[in-house]
């Protein structure tokens, strides 16, 4: 027998969908500064992998989490987007973040009619926007009329997780102790996204002193196998 | 709350302070005039910022001028109390052919301050700015370290009116180990650099901004981050 889907059923899963790291965006390409903690040997083990989530999870609903929220509650697009190419300084992380958002905006406006994305579409075609992923996907929620929440505690996720993988292959770590400390970083997921969904518009594009410089150190890494 | 304003213009070849307002304690040393340009050095008349200071600080920079700020010793902000902490508001024009280097001392807030600055800085396209945002995390010297309440600090660069460069800073060590990953990673100090239109030491670790170049540095001494910024400035 068929199971009827509403629809907001099939927006939680397109919403899936679109944040799997097998989404053929590029996400494995960017490793957003990690490949520098590695080769540094800072993020070196399970522990320090831990200590690198928790800080990291404690940034995002000034920088991705929290543009992305905005944006799902229907913030001023052009704002968000100019505000966010300016706190993006360092280059492999803005340009990182520039080429995902075209790629996803292509890859979803090929699968369906979103409104929100075509007009952002637009406004990257126009020179209006940069065009950044975290934008797109606040946007893809809205679209898909999925739960706020739920969308972005996915979306966080989805990061917490990328994290995870480029660290198990880049230290290298076993496969359970990535696992185990996504795990733990999980737990902070909600108090994030509570956090993200009330960040006053001047707080966005906060991050952290060391994570800009290591992602700015990439650029100049001896041996590199990722592009940010 | 004290003031300062300042604004610099091209006199036949030199630059030249046209009108200036400051209010205690801010003060300003008489202009250095240099062949090249014009020094202003920003003192103050207490020993640093106190709880309920607020710092008004206007400067602009018009056609063809070129201007230094500096200032005379590290700014230090004491411990807050009812008042809720000290708060630094500034404001910088430089207008296309105008040249601008901001080069305030370092900011020591002391245990259990509170600090809210912020910085809106205006650029024309054929503007030329350099500046240097220099942090300790307390007074290292005698092993006070994140031990104030609060820190905030939001820069923000427009260039032909559209924002081109944020830093924007919140450190509250309640919250997160800042002396960790992500943060300071063992380090006491920081050093960013912004520069549009402006030489950088290519040293240094820098990156290109959306408009602008941006260095970082983490260290343990703010003489280190200072000598290091105007080795080849």
């Amino acid at each position: 027998m068929r199971i009827p889907i509403t629809m907001n059923n099939t927006g939680l899963i397109s919403l899936m969908q679109a944040l799997d790291s097998l989404f053929p965006i590029g996400t494995f390409t960017l490793s957003n500064g990690m490949e520098t903690y590695t080769q540094k040997e800072i993020v070196k083990d399970r522990e320090s992998l831990e200590n690198f989530l928790s800080a990291y999870i404690y940034t995002l609903p000034t920088s991705d989490l929290g543009f992305a929220a905005k944006a799902a509650n229907g913030g001023d697009v052009s704002l968000l987007d100019e505000i966010c190419t300016a706190a993006k300084s360092p280059y492999e992380l803005r340009n990182g973040s520039e080429k995902l958002c075209a790629r996803f905006l292509k890859a979803e406006m090929a699968m369906g009619r979103y409104r929100q994305l075509e007009s952002y579409s637009e406004k990257i075609s126009s020179g209006e926007c940069s065009g950044h992923h975290c934008i797109a996907v606040g946007l893809f929620i809205a679209d898909t009329n999925t739960d706020i929440v739920t969308g972005l505690e996915m979306y966080c996720y989805s990061l917490l997780s990328s994290m995870v993988n480029h660290a198990v292959k880049l230290v290298p770590l076993r496969q359970l102790d990535g696992q185990a400390a996504l795990s733990e970083a999980m737990k902070l997921i909600p108090h994030a996204v509570e956090k993200a969904l009330t960040v006053p518009e001047d707080e966005l594009g906060i991050s952290g002193f060391g994570f800009d410089l290591r992602s700015m150190e990439h650029e100049k890494l001896y041996s590199r196998i990722y592009i940010s | 709350m004290s003031r300062l304003y300042i604004c610099a213009e091209n006199k036949n070849g030199r630059t030249v302070i046209t009108d200036s307002f400051f209010s205690s304690p801010i003060k300003i040393a008489k202009p250095f005039y240099y062949p090249r340009y014009t020094e202003i050095m920003m003192m103050t008349a207490s020993a640093g910022m106190l709880d309920g200071d607020i710092y008004e600080i206007e400067i602009v920079v018009k056609e063809n001028a070129s201007l230094k700020f500096t200032g005379q010793s590290f700014t230090k902000i004491f411990k807050s109390g009812e008042k809720g902490g000290a708060v630094q508001r500034v404001k910088i024009t430089v207008e296309n052919g105008g040249r601008f280097l901001y080069l305030p001392q370092p900011v020591i807030p002391f245990a259990e301050s509170i600090f809210d600055g912020r910085t809106e800085i205006f650029l024309g396209n054929e503007a030329s700015f350099l500046m240097q945002d220099i942090f300790s995390c307390g007074r290292t010297a005698m092993n006070e370290q994140f031990a104030f309440t609060s820190y905030r600090s939001r820069t923000a660069v427009h260039i032909d009116g559209t924002l081109a460069f944020l830093d924007n800073v919140k450190l509250l060590p309640n919250e997160a180990d800042l002396s960790g990953i992500g943060f300071f990673e063992g380090h006491t100090h920081s050093g960013m650099m912004y520069s549009f239109n402006s030489d950088t030491p290519d040293s240094l670790c820098g990156t290109n901004a959306h408009k602008g170049k941006v260095i970082r540095m983490l260290s343990d001494s703010a003489q280190e981050i200072l000598n290091s910024f105007s080795n080849e400035k």
